[in-house]
């Protein structure tokens, strides 16, 4: 379960799960987390979870290291298989050149047909393995084989609001506009970062996540009730 | 509504409202905030009788000018700058009455980098006609919190460390990569004297004068804190600051305690600093 724990300064600990993005390594986070979560340790100020690790910051003044390490060393014996529960999102997107500005290097790039491009990518059920880099940006994977592409070497100056992105075999979405490096396939018009919500962002590490073509007759529909704010997030969280 | 205590008539190179870091949503990647100094920060909440996390103003090198719209009381403490309350030069490290209507300036940054101005009351955090979100320009109003009674006597008597401003020796503690990096290269680490580059700010001090062309072949993205010292591929040392994002993708060969991340945040692009690896 445990592949390393290692001091990250005096009030912090990492965990380590593996050496390989994947599946197995990222859900063996997401069990660490909430094997944590759950034993409701006095002291820890934050989880942190990445792909194949987690931070743990605590108050030294009312929890160590060691006392931390003792806790973990209880954890081989649980179930990770029956434990873990995530929740299932399918997320609308619309891929078209007016929204997708890398759509055409993408086709010549991967050779590949822009319906195809639209198949491969709403075919997976993707894992949000972690978030970052912009607040409420979900880093999601693995996305097809044929769908890996590098990152632009120079990043675009300014990604637009709900641009759904590709980063070799991940794919994400920029919840704020934003400069990024990340291969524009489309938009998503529903908001990442929302206010009404107990913890305001859309998506969650952990997350199971599908991805639904729409036309842009229902793209602009859905962003009309979004500005009068009759967006139904019930179709989101199915 | 409050009446605005103070309007900023000029914002100065980087001038901010900071106020308790917040681990809240860090897992959201948001990051944590908060004063850059923090002892400074404490200081001068500690000198008006503000809770020590209480937010306030961060001033960066070149200072705002602000008017005062109402009679209250203020301090400033961090990096040492001329100061001026209309024409008279004011004192960093005290209690200051200001009387309504009055302006104060700022004139050369002598010594630090940073300074923190508090109210007392304590600022509001969002309130702002015209917020850009963390950094004040022209034109914005700043809100005090009511004074309530004060707790100043048992604030008064907290102890508290200081921000040395003329130290240019960080210690370093080791990161939890430091295994990647064999010893040949932590010798020739210890030896470095390191500038500050320009591009530093309160994501992350860019340090230079490492000539080191050792990178791992692959490192997976993981979790980063402030005070993270990361290795990047063109050699250069990343200190991460108070608003680093929470997941980064370089090495973290080093990571400084909150006195070190406080004495850094005092030097200036230009200054020389040299890393004590503990």
């Amino acid at each position: 379960m445990i592949e390393r724990i290692s001091a990250y300064g005096n009030s912090a600990m990492l965990i380590e799960t593996g050496l390989e993005i994947n599946r197995e390594n990222n859900e063996k986070v997401q069990f660490i987390k909430s094997f944590l979560q759950n034993k409701q340790v006095e002291g820890i100020r934050a989880l942190i979870p990445a792909y194949t690790s987690l931070c743990v910051v605590f108050d030294p003044l009312q929890t160590s290291f060691e006392n931390l390490q003792s806790i973990l060393s209880n954890i081989l014996a649980e179930d990770i298989s029956s434990k873990i529960q995530s929740r299932k999102l399918t997320i609308p997107v619309l891929y078209d050149h007016s929204t997708g500005p890398d759509l055409t290097l993408l086709m010549q790039e991967n050779k590949l047909k822009l319906e195809e491009i639209i198949e491969l990518h709403t075919q997976p059920s993707y894992q949000v393995f972690m978030m970052g880099f912009l607040a409420g940006f979900p880093y999601m994977g693995l996305s097809h084989t044929k769908l890996t592409t590098k990152r632009h070497s120079t990043p675009r100056k300014r990604v637009e609001t709900g641009s759904v992105g590709l980063a070799n075999n991940q794919t994400g979405i920029y919840p704020s506009a934003s400069p990024g490096g990340w291969k524009i396939i489309g938009q998503c018009p529903v908001k990442l970062v929302r206010e009404e919500l107990e913890t305001p962002f859309l998506f969650h590490a952990g997350d199971e996540v599908k991805f639904r073509a729409i036309t842009k007759e229902e793209f602009e529909e859905i962003q009309k009730e979004e500005k009068n704010k009759t967006f139904d997030l019930s179709q989101i969280y199915a | 509504m409050h009446k605005p205590i103070a309007q900023i008539l000029k914002a100065g190179l980087f001038t901010s409202i900071q106020g308790s870091p917040s681990f809240e949503l860090v897992e959201f990647g948001v990051p944590l905030t908060g004063p850059m100094d923090s002892y400074s920060a404490q200081k001068a909440n500690k000198l008006v009788g503000n809770p020590l996390q209480s937010p306030l103003l961060e001033l960066t090198l070149t200072g705002p000018q602000i008017k005062f719209l109402r009679d209250c009381k203020i301090a400033l403490c961090g990096a040492h700058f001329e100061c001026f309350l209309d024409e008279k030069l004011i004192y960093t490290n005290e209690l200051i009455e200001i009387p309504k209507g009055s302006v104060l300036s700022f004139g050369t940054c002598i010594a630090g980098c940073r300074a923190y101005l508090a109210f007392e009351g304590g600022l509001l955090k969002s309130i702002n006609t015209n917020f850009i979100p963390g950094q004040l320009i022209k034109g914005d109003l700043l809100l005090a919190a009511p004074v309530t009674t004060s707790s100043l006597e048992k604030i008064k008597s907290i102890a508290l460390e200081e921000t040395v401003m003329d130290k240019n020796e960080i210690i370093v503690q080791a990161g939890p990569d430091i295994s990647l990096f064999d010893s040949e290269l932590m010798q020739q680490l210890k030896k470095i004297s390191f500038r500050v580059d320009a591009v530093s700010n309160r994501m992350a001090y860019v340090l230079h004068g490492a000539d080191i062309d050792f990178f791992p072949d692959s490192f997976i993205s993981s979790p980063t804190l402030p005070g993270t010292i990361q290795l990047t591929p063109s050699g250069q040392l990343n200190v991460l600051m108070r608003d680093c994002q929470t997941v980064g993708g370089y090495p973290r060969i080093g990571i400084l305690d909150e006195d070190m991340m406080n004495c850094l945040a005092q030097k200036k692009p230009g200054d020389d600093v040299r890393l004590i690896w503990n």
